[in-house]
Parts: structure tokens; C-alpha cells; sequence
């Protein structure tokens, strides 16, 4: 990363809920970290409110022209979230793009899974496939 | 086919994650999400805004195309659409989604483009104009156009023809209640004021950080301004304390989940004797109150983990059930056999427990519990009893034959006793149990006491 991207930033949300969205889930515990590497440094260490969402962070990104022209290699920066709350089952999910000026929110949706249950680890593809 | 109808916006699209002959998951999601999902999947949100919409509105037009035309369907598929780029456009399961994405898609989302003179949504193909090019819209060359200051209508024109054009404001299916067509704001007044307020008091149960609505009384006030921005600020809107297009249809979609949730109370699960149906082993072609109760489990299920189709609960094992089984088991790590035998029961029933225990206690406040899955006899403590003491006492206000129990959430020798009368008053077998049948008794006869108030 060069000088200049350490200056743009992209933000980030994340959005707890349950039951399809029936239900926000309270307290679950956000691990943010950075994206590729097998064990990224955490950046940010949250938990939702009562609403299900956590406070908005800042992120960095590269500059917002990487996204403007075609084939570039990296239009946005990957982070990995990950989500727990005891009772459910963990959800992971890598490689979450955040791109300067823009807002992600990253929606997870929690199962109470119970004794025995798994948790889901979601994965976004490297670049958006542009078609 | 359907052609010669008018399309309408589906309340829902079922996704086929992966190509359409291979081995893959459905997903059934609202419309508008599948719209945030693939806008922000095909293409990037730094674009200019123009860009985005015109390519959002093809997005939309071809999803809408393969639902119409029922391509998948008629060709013995049960999915709309696959996730494939090669055949469909990209959907990812589970991804972000850009904060401007997700705000035209809830404007835009029952808009779509048709030739002129015909009904069908455009079956508007594109590509991404580098790597690889087609005959209709190229992704990147959307940014250039706007750049040029083309308008998304004009950007769609110069590459689908001149005789195209947008239908806005499609109808949409199975949403509870269509946009009046105006906003809603301070110091309007009406009946779409008072259901907007009666919606919000219902979902802020489950999202208590939504003020409650004290008079819903069909008046727009600062009250009902504050509860809307809260709504809009959850549920990621524009925070304008304004019920227009799309904060409207977002409250009857977040309501019509609430409400799915607490409804499959009393469907299913009925026999007393729960015991019985553990035993039995049931497969595709069975009927009877045991595929009910397998098929309420599921749908219970069904309203926590996308992957597991939500069924009708008709008693008869068919396609569908097995279908919804079959995700059940793939999802939860069992064998997929399509059928039920013990160790599915069990499976099922543990995980009915785990979803029914994680609901906040007051949420069934104004409706009933559901039916817990194990009957309830003297000496059982918690939740379920005290909802059922409390509908108990409610009912012995009105059957004086009832006497009256305290809700303190153990089942006593008074508990009890108000369990035997019932049971007599309203010829059920005089146990003394509460099982699936006496609770969903129970249950119903205080929801209509409630109803009537």
C-alpha cells in the first residue's frame, strides 16, 4: 500500500439479526480483521446494540479512480468479519470489499443452532465478476 | 407461460446457487434484497449514480423476464433464477451491500424496462464491454455514457433501441398493503397513517430501539416522525422521518416477517401423545397429522435458515416436503435421504427447541406462544407455563367453570386444577396435561377473547 491510500477510507456496518430478519440480535461479538492473509491483524473488535448493528468504522481503501477504469487490480480493499453470540452458530465472512467513500453494510443473519449445530462461513469472490 | 398478463414484482425470488443442472442450494429472498445483492455484485458503487440506475434497471428487467417467462420453471426447474454469470447474473450469498446501492434498489426496485407495445420485461442482456462483449449493454461503457451525461432511460436506449421505455410503479405481489401514492409525513392524517403507526408498535416488539407510537390514532405527530426514523436508521433507509415509496414497502416487508414468525403458532404441532410420533419413520407419499407436525417443525425452521423452503401444512408428504427435508438435513449434517426416521426427529425437534428458546421473552406479547414441543405437566417451570397461566387467567375472567391461576411460571396443584376444567369445559380429554392439543386450545381461545376486546 502506498502513502497515498492510507488517506481514502470506506465504511463499514454490520447488521445482526435473526428469524429471516424477524429479529435483531443483541450483543453478538463483531471481529474485524484485514482481508487475504490467513490470520489478518484484528482492526476492530465490536458488538451490536439492541438494534442489531453495530457502530459504523472507518476502513481503508484504495483511491475511489482504481474503481473507475476497467481491470484494475485492486478497485477496493477485503476485510474478514466475523460473527459470535453464544447460542448461535459463528458466521464468517471473508473478503468483504469496502470501497473509498462507500458505505458496506454487511448484513448476517444468526441461527440459533442449539447443541450439535454448525456455523456458515460466506465467502464474497475476489473481484465482482463484471460480466 | 404467462404472457399476456401483466408482470407484477414478485414478493420473492428463489435463487439456484450455482448452474442450473448442478448440485447447489436455493435461496428464496424478497425481491428488492436480490436487487441490492446483484447491483452490488455486478458492479461497483463508486460508478456514477446514472451508470448504477441504468444498469440496476437492467438487472431488475432480466431477473423480472425470467420470472415472467417462467424459464426455469417450465423447463422442471423449481427455481427462478441461477447465480450463474454464464447463464444469469451474479448473486452472492450472505455479501455486503453498498449503503447507494441499497437505496435506489428500494426506490427502483418495481420499476423495469419494456418494448414498447408489449408487456414482457425486457430480457435485457448485458456484459462488461472489456473482457467480454455482447449485443446488449456493456457495464463499462455505462460510466462513460454518464460521464457524457446521458440520463439511465437514455443510457438504456442507446443500447436496447429507441423503443424501450420504463414502467414505474409496478403492482406487487402478496405485500400486505400497496403505497397509497403519495408520502406520508407530519400532520397527515388517515387511515394509511393509523396502519403505518399499528406496523411500527408491532415490529418495535422485536426491535425495541423503535419508540413506541402511544395514540395510534391515524395522526402523523412528532411520535410517529421519531419511530419512522428509527425505522429508517435500522433498516439502513434515508433518514427523513417520511413514509414514501420505499419506507413503506421496507415496514411491510420487515412486518410481514414478524408476523410470519408468530403466526405458525397453532398450525401444527397437535398430538397429544408426542411420544408416538418420535417413532415414527415417514417418507414421500405418507399423510396424516404426523406429516403435519414434521411439516410445522420445518416451517419453523424454515423462518430462521433461507436454505429450508417454508411449506404448507396440509398433512400430505409430497415433493415439496421432502424438498424442504431434504435442506433440513444437508443444512443441519445429516445424511440426505429425503426421508424421517428417529435420529431426524431428533434432530428436528432439537433445533425447534434452540430457534423457540432464542425468541425474546415479551415478543409473543399480543399473540400466543407457540407450542413448545414436549407436553407440560405438574412440576414444569419457566415461559411456557407462565404464558399459559396468563391465558388461563384471561380465560377465567370470561368461563367462570375456569377457575383463576396466578402466573408465577410453575405448574402447581392450581395450575392444574385450571387445566382439568378447562379440558372439561371445552371436551378435551380431562388430563390435566397441556399437550399440543390443549395448549393450541388454550392458546386459541384467548387469542379470541383478545381479538374481541
Amino acid at each position: 500500500m502506498n502513502a497515498a491510500d492510507q488517506n481514502c477510507t470506506g465504511s463499514l456496518r454490520v447488521i445482526v439479526r435473526s428469524a429471516n430478519g424477524a429479529l435483531p440480535v443483541a450483543d453478538a461479538s463483531v471481529i474485524v480483521t484485514e482481508g487475504g492473509a490467513e490470520s489478518g491483524a484484528i482492526l476492530y473488535t465490536l458488538r451490536t446494540g439492541e438494534d442489531g448493528l453495530t457502530p459504523l468504522v472507518a476502513l481503508s481503501a484504495p483511491p475511489r479512480e482504481n474503481s473507475l477504469v476497467p481491470d484494475h487490480p485492486t478497485p477496493c480493499a477485503r476485510y474478514n468479519i466475523e460473527v459470535r453470540r453464544a447460542g448461535y452458530g459463528t458466521v464468517m465472512n471473508l473478503g468483504v470489499p469496502i470501497f473509498e467513500g462507500v458505505t458496506s453494510t454487511q448484513p448476517v443473519l444468526l441461527v440459533p443452532i442449539g447443541e450439535g449445530g454448525r456455523g456458515e462461513i460466506l465467502e464474497t469472490p475476489p473481484t465482482p465478476p463484471l460480466t | 407461460m404467462n404472457q399476456g398478463y401483466v408482470p407484477v414484482i414478485p414478493e420473492t425470488i428463489t435463487v439456484h446457487l450455482g448452474l442450473p443442472g448442478e448440485a447447489a442450494a436455493n435461496v428464496t429472498v424478497p425481491f428488492v434484497e436480490y436487487v441490492k445483492n446483484v447491483a452490488s455484485s455486478e458492479i461497483y458503487p463508486t460508478w456514477p449514480e446514472n451508470a448504477i440506475r441504468a444498469n440496476m434497471l437492467a438487472q431488475i428487467s432480466f431477473a423480472l423476464n425470467r420470472v415472467y417467462t417462467e424459464y426455469y420453471r417450465s423447463r422442471g426447474y423449481d427455481f427462478d433464477i441461477t447465480s450463474s454469470t454464464e447463464k444469469d447474473q451474479s448473486f452472492v450469498y450472505g455479501r455486503d451491500i453498498f449503503e447507494n446501492v441499497s437505496q435506489i434498489a428500494d426506490e427502483i426496485f418495481s420499476t423495469y424496462v419494456r418494448r414498447v407495445g408489449t408487456v414482457e420485461p425486457l430480457f435485457a442482456q448485458y456484459c462488461n464491454g472489456t473482457t467480454v462483449t455482447c449485443s446488449g449493454l456493456s457495464q463499462w461503457g455505462t460510466v462513460a455514457l454518464a460521464n457524457e451525461g446521458y440520463a439511465p432511460l437514455d443510457i438504456l436506449k442507446f443500447y436496447y433501441g429507441d423503443n424501450i421505455e420504463l414502467v414505474t410503479d409496478a403492482s406487487i405481489a402478496g405485500v400486505g398493503e400497496s403505497y397509497p401514492g403519495f408520502a406520508l409525513r407530519r400532520g397527515s392524517v388517515g387511515n394509511d397513517v393509523r396502519r403505518t403507526q399499528l406496523r411500527l408498535n408491532r415490529i418495535a416488539k422485536n426491535y425495541p430501539s423503535i419508540p413506541r407510537i402511544g395514540a395510534p390514532n391515524g395522526v402523523f405527530g412528532e411520535e410517529t416522525e421519531a419511530a419512522v426514523r428509527e425505522f429508517q436508521r435500522i433498516f439502513s433507509l434515508e433518514e427523513d422521518g417520511i413514509v414514501g415509496r420505499a419506507t413503506w414497502y421496507a415496514i411491510e416487508r420487515v412486518y410481514a416477517a414478524v408476523k410470519r414468525l408468530s403466526e405458525l403458532n397453532s398450525e401444527g404441532i397437535s398430538p397429544d401423545d408426542v411420544a408416538d410420533v418420535l417413532r415414527a419413520t415417514l417418507e414421500e407419499g405418507d399423510r396424516g397429522p404426523e406429516v403435519r407436525e414434521l411439516q410445522y417443525l420445518l416451517s419453523f425452521v424454515a423462518n430462521f435458515v433461507e436454505a429450508v423452503p417454508a411449506l404448507e401444512i396440509d398433512g400430505i408428504f409430497g415433493p415439496r416436503t421432502r424438498n424442504s427435508l431434504e435442506q433440513f438435513q444437508a443444512v443441519y449434517g445429516l445424511p440426505v435421504t429425503g426421508r424421517v426416521d428417529a435420529a431426524v426427529w431428533d434432530r428436528l425437534y432439537r433445533a425447534y427447541r434452540a430457534l423457540y428458546e432464542s425468541l425474546p421473552a415479551d415478543y409473543f406479547e399480543g399473540v400466543t406462544l407457540p407450542y413448545g414441543g414436549a407436553p407440560l405437566s405438574l412440576g414444569a417451570r419457566g415461559r411456557e407455563v407462565r404464558a399459559m397461566q396468563e391465558y388461563l387467567s384471561r380465560i377465567a375472567q370470561a368461563f367462570p367453570a375456569v377457575p383463576d391461576t396466578a402466573a408465577d411460571g410453575i405448574f402447581g396443584p392450581q395450575t392444574e386444577a385450571a387445566v382439568r376444567a378447562y379440558q372439561a369445559a371445552f371436551g378435551l380429554p380431562v388430563s390435566g396435561l397441556v399437550g399440543g392439543a390443549t395448549w393450541n386450545s388454550i392458546a386459541d381461545t384467548y387469542r379470541s377473547l383478545i381479538d374481541s376486546e
